[in-house]
């Protein structure tokens, strides 16, 4: 038997043990009688191995004091769950009709990132003892685990070939079929603990309740209990508090996307577009960061909670070969596919939020529509809250603005616009192939700011997702100087690419060799040539610069 | 008187030493006289004048033969002595060595002694021996007497008789047979030899064993002793050596080869030849001049015949092909006859070649085909070809074609008759710059070109028929150069199903959707690489790795889960 399937299996008979106590005083009652009994009643000496096979003990795992006021203690703390004011917020948020729905508590902690449990204990069953008490006391119907429900095995969506996106669903997708049928719980309500204490009664927890039909997020939320000084989840904590408080804010997110037809992918961009790696390597930082966009996407003002939109991903993310970009245009989207359309046929998802979130500096959205070509319908940078900006998101914005400033928007109105960095290829072609992969998020967010600038002016704009190759060096031997670094034959080529303009840029700071420190850093020197695709004639050179 | 000139003759026959010769053969005189025992029919002259009374002789009247009555008598009818005379003289013909002096035939009418009687006689000179034969009536049967008489000691060489009923006359020739041709040989029995013809290595191989002639050198016409001449040759055939020569004379033949002698015997198998001189005759091949030898026959002998032609050295035939360099038009290239003298002793040209034609039908815009001539397990390329914006281009060095109009046919000329195959596949098109686009197609056809001047046609199937999905590769880099070329094979197929430059994704679309299997990619210098498909209606993306050199262990095969999310 599979050990993780083991594993729940155990987990599930223990709950019904835990659960065959009518009330929390028989429980009380139960362990007074001992550990021994309770031992006795779990049919094991040691319940710990027994579940999860050994590993590494928590402290004072047996020791005496830890008996039936402990585990009251931390009953408790998980009920206290439930009547944080977040959760009340999280309960808010569940559409009208599913608040009758029977509930699949399902605890998925680094699923999502191809993880197993880790070390878990009867605190950790008090704690979500005491989490469904509360629920239960809020009204909610919370199925009994009785049948056999597997996380998902990590090869499905790690270490794939090609790779699946960051963030998928943990559970076993067959199963959610029986979690709907057999169980009949239409509801998901999964929870990853950030941190946990049963010491120092304090927990740090996401969760996030998914429509097992639609699976669409419903609601999401994290609460932390308990008023410990600091906690090793802090940073989890922040990075959920940066991205969600940045997200619940965006007061121009567009109404379009909270429509009820809308199914919302989330992906993180990080810098895919650059190398199709992640430069984050995935953790449970990324997950709360990921989650504070969706928490803050449910909270944001124009969120409609009976309509859900927000994805839960399970499949068909699938990432471009990593080598591809060494030849390819610069920012061309990471998904795999060719066509918009085998997107959404392979995911369902019809508007594909893009984010990246740069550390000290702040968040990037992009969103697309899927069904239009992949239409850029929304871009813009925030900074995270309270906090500086090494210069990624001011250079996006001054980029933004000098090209709304100096650009003729009305060359690309109506147009379908290709923007390409151009950067020295003519000239340096292999150094800019060497140079290429190590750009960086700088290098991004000043297309990006012209992105916004586009969007901002009503310009359709698509992103770029087939590959679109660059002239290879020797293909500039014995050529006239300063050719377009596109490789085509002809510029009708890129009209079946479905572009009419082209607006190829030099970026003339070489960012990936600059510190965040050196002053250039936050300078933007940028030279622009928009080019007619119909007739090849240049309509315009400008400049986008902050340098005086 | 008659004693004494018998003496005589005995006397000279003995210090003559009779001795016969080709040139001098025995001489046999025949002489038939008969006598009768009578019956006397006298018819009367007169009566009581006997003078007047004539007298018949006939053969006894024999009551079993004749016929009598009271009236008339039928009387038997005598032996014709001439009958005899000629079975005699044809018995003693039948032997070649002796020669017939003459005959005669007489009535013997006196009782006399025939010693008397032949003495009287007066016969051809060199006469040696007289046969005599009498025949008389006795009772019912005839008596015949043979006597050979040598005249030279005019004694009775030998004397036979024998009876002959009246009724039996077809036993007569057999009976003087009997009694003849013994005797024949007992006279030139002693004065005989064989001869054998015996060959060196000058003339081994030139000889014509059963064309040789022989002659005596001379020969006696009545009295005189003449010189032969070329209308005397008389034909002589040879066969092996009988084995019992090879006992009698083994040590004159064992030094020779088997193949080099053979006994010399006329065509009714008498190979005896009487002691003298004689001339050979051997007839030689390709018409060369006969060679003609004096030889000898020595009685009793196995009298040799050496046949020993004067020595030429063989003409220079270079190139040992048979034919003589003044002969061969290629004196230094061995070759064959031939009429025509330009090509005499020249290789024999090579076969007239025999050609055929096969035409490549339906190329439609985006095949490419070879054609291959198959041999001994072994492909050779014939031409290969593509079609691509209507424009047929066409690479076969060695073979004239023709295309069509239309530009969708395309015959090869004069191929050399044998089996072909015609493969074609999808040729790659370069949709978009480094995107290539490639139809999964394949289409072979065998071609078995067997009679000349013949033209086959090989169709291309349509690619229209060809359905699937879409299997997109990327490549791994992109071709480093413009000379770089990915080939992409089917499994461990060795000849690909495309090719592509400057490519960084080759799109193969028509993919079979129950195809379960690899597909190989090639790049010079560098390991191959298998991309895995698996059966399935969608499209698939799949990465082809090209970059680990030949030389350099390849580790990419080693699972790297979750690369992408470890990779910074």
């Amino acid at each position: 038997m599979n050990p993780a399937k083991q594993k729940v299996i155990l987990l599930t008979g223990s709950l019904i043990i835990l659960q065959s106590c009518s009330t929390v005083q028989d429980l009380i009652d139960k362990t007074k009688q001992g550990d021994g009994q309770l031992k006795e009643e779990l049919g094991t000496d040691n319940l710990k191995d027994r579940i999860w096979g050994g590993g590494n003990e928590k402290t004072n795992q047996n020791q005496p004091e830890l008996s039936a006021q402990k585990y009251i203690n931390v009953h408790d703390l998980g009920r206290k769950i439930t009547l944080h004011s977040n959760f009340n917020e999280f309960l808010s948020h569940i559409p009208d009709g599913k608040w009758k729905s029977r509930v699949y508590l399902a605890r998925i902690d680094d699923f999502p990132i191809g993880n197993i449990y880790g070390v878990l204990d009867k605190w950790d069953m008090a704690l979500e003892t005491g989490f469904i008490d509360g629920l239960i006391r809020k009204g909610l119907t919370v199925a009994e685990k009785l049948d056999h429900v597997n996380p998902r095995d990590p090869s499905e969506f790690v270490g794939t070939s090609p790779e699946d996106a960051f963030y998928m669903h943990g559970i076993h997708l067959d199963d959610l079929d029986l979690i709907k049928k057999d169980i009949q719980a239409p509801s998901l309500l999964t929870y990853q603990i950030m941190e946990f204490s049963e010491e120092n009664l304090t927990v740090v927890i996401y969760l996030r309740m998914i429509d097992i039909n639609t699976m669409k997020i419903l609601t999401s939320t994290m609460i932390k209990v308990g008023d410990a000084v600091s906690l090793p989840a802090q940073k989890e904590i922040d990075a959920f508090n940066e991205t969600y408080e940045i997200v619940k804010n965006i007061g121009d997110l567009p109404r379009s996307i909270f429509e009820k037809k809308i199914s919302l992918g989330i992906l993180n961009a990080d810098i895919l577009n650059i190398s199709g790696n992640y430069k984050n390597t995935p953790s449970k930082k990324i997950m709360a960061i990921e989650n504070g966009i969706i928490t803050g996407l449910i909270q944001n003002e124009k969120y409609k909670d009976n309509a859900p939109v927000i994805m839960e991903k399970t499949k068909g993310f699938k990432l471009k070969y990593p080598s591809v970009y060494n030849s390819i245009v610069f920012n061309t989207n990471p998904i795999l596919y060719e066509e918009w359309s085998e997107f959404v046929e392979e995911t369902n998802c019809n508007v594909l939020l893009m984010y990246r979130h740069v550390p000290n500096n702040g968040l990037y959205i992009k969103i697309i529509d899927t069904r239009e070509n992949g239409l850029i319908f929304y871009s813009n940078a925030f900074v995270f809250n309270g906090r500086m900006d090494q210069g990624i998101i001011e250079n996006h914005d001054i980029v933004s603005e000098q090209f709304k400033a100096n650009v003729n928007i009305s060359l690309l109105r109506n147009k379908r616009i290709l923007l390409i960095d151009g950067d020295k290829q003519a000239v340096e072609s292999e150094e800019y192939f060497k140079n290429q992969p190590t750009f960086n998020e700088m290098n991004l967010i000043i297309e990006e700011g012209m992105m916004t600038a586009l969007v901002e002016q009503k310009v359709s704009i698509y992103e770029k997702l087939k590959t679109l190759y660059l002239k290879r060096p020797w293909m500039y031997d014995e050529k006239v100087f300063n050719l377009n670094p596109l490789y085509l034959d002809s510029w009708s080529q890129l009209k079946e690419f479905g572009v009419e303009t082209l607006v190829v840029y030099n970026n003339l700071i070489p960012y990936e060799a600059l510190s965040p420190s050196n002053p250039d850093y936050k300078k933007v020197a940028i030279g622009i040539r928009i080019i007619d695709i119909d007739t090849g004639d240049i309509l315009q050179v400008s400049e986008l610069t902050n340098l005086n | 008187m008659k004693k004494t000139l018998l003496i005589l003759s005995i006397g000279i026959s003995f210090i003559l030493a009779k001795s016969f010769t080709v040139s001098d053969p025995p001489m046999i005189y025949i002489y038939h006289f008969v006598s009768y025992d009578t019956t006397e029919v006298i018819f009367h002259g007169g009566e009581g004048d006997q003078s007047q009374h004539k007298r018949l002789r006939l053969p006894r009247f024999n009551a079993k033969n004749d016929i009598s009555n009271s009236q008339t008598t039928m009387i038997g009818k005598t032996l014709d002595p001439k009958l005899v005379s000629a079975m005699v003289t044809s018995a003693v013909a039948q032997n070649p060595h002796v020669n017939i002096a003459g005959e005669s035939i007489q009535n013997r009418i006196k009782s006399d002694n025939f010693i008397k009687l032949i003495k009287s006689y007066e016969y051809p000179k060199r006469t040696d021996f007289i046969f005599i034969g009498e025949i008389n009536t006795v009772a019912n049967q005839y008596e015949i007497d043979l006597k050979l008489i040598d005249v030279s000691t005019q004694k009775i060489v030998s004397s036979k008789s024998f009876n002959l009923l009246f009724g039996s006359m077809d036993q007569l020739r057999s009976k003087i047979d009997g009694i003849i041709q013994p005797l024949m040989n007992d006279i030139v029995e002693p004065f005989v030899g064989y001869s054998f013809l015996r060959v060196d290595s000058t003339s081994r191989e030139r000889i014509r064993w059963d064309a040789i002639y022989i002659r005596p050198l001379k020969t006696v016409v009545g009295a005189n002793l003449n010189n032969t001449s070329e209308s005397d040759f008389t034909p002589y055939n040879t066969e092996a050596m009988p084995s019992s020569f090879m006992q009698t004379h083994g040590k004159i033949l064992n030094k020779y080869l088997p193949a080099d002698y053979k006994l010399i015997g006329d065509y009714s198998g008498n190979a005896r030849f009487l002691t003298g001189n004689y001339r050979f005759r051997g007839f030689l091949k390709n018409n060369e001049k006969p060679f003609e030898t004096d030889f000898v026959v020595l009685a009793g002998d196995l009298n040799e015949v050496h046949m020993s032609l004067p020595y030429t050295p063989p003409p220079k035939d270079t190139d040992e092909d048979g034919i003589i360099d003044d002969n061969d038009a290629c004196p230094e290239v061995p070759g064959v006859p031939s009429n025509n003298p330009k090509f005499n002793g020249c290789p024999p040209p090579p076969p007239p070649k025999l050609l055929g034609n096969i035409r490549i039908a339906n190329i439609w815009d985006g095949v490419e085909f070879e054609l291959l001539y198959i041999s001994d397990n072994e492909a050779e390329s014939v031409l290969i070809g593509n079609k691509q914006n209507n424009f047929l281009e066409v690479d076969a060095d060695s073979f004239d074609y023709i295309i069509n109009n239309e530009k969708n046919s395309l015959t090869i000329y004069d191929l050399p008759l044998g089996k072909y195959l015609r493969k074609s596949w999808a040729k790659p098109i370069e949709v978009f710059p480094g995107k290539h686009y490639v139809s999964m197609f394949f289409d072979d056809d065998s071609i078995n070109l067997d009679k000349d001047g013949m033209t086959l046609k090989t169709t291309i199937a349509d690619q229209n028929k060809i359905q699937g999905r879409e299997v997109i590769i990327y490549f791994d880099p992109f071709t480093p150069s413009e000379n770089d070329v990915y080939k992409l094979f089917l499994e461990d197929n060795l000849t690909q199903f495309t090719a592509a430059k400057i490519v960084g994704e080759l799109h193969i679309v028509g993919f079979p959707v129950s195809y379960t299997g690899s597909i190989r990619v090639e790049r010079d210098g560098f390991k191959n690489t298998t991309v895995e498909i698996n059966a399935g209606n969608k499209k698939t993306y799949h990465i082809a790795n090209l970059t680990i050199p030949d030389d350099q262990e390849d580790n990419s095969g080693v699972s790297k889960l979750g690369s992408l999310w470890n990779n910074k």
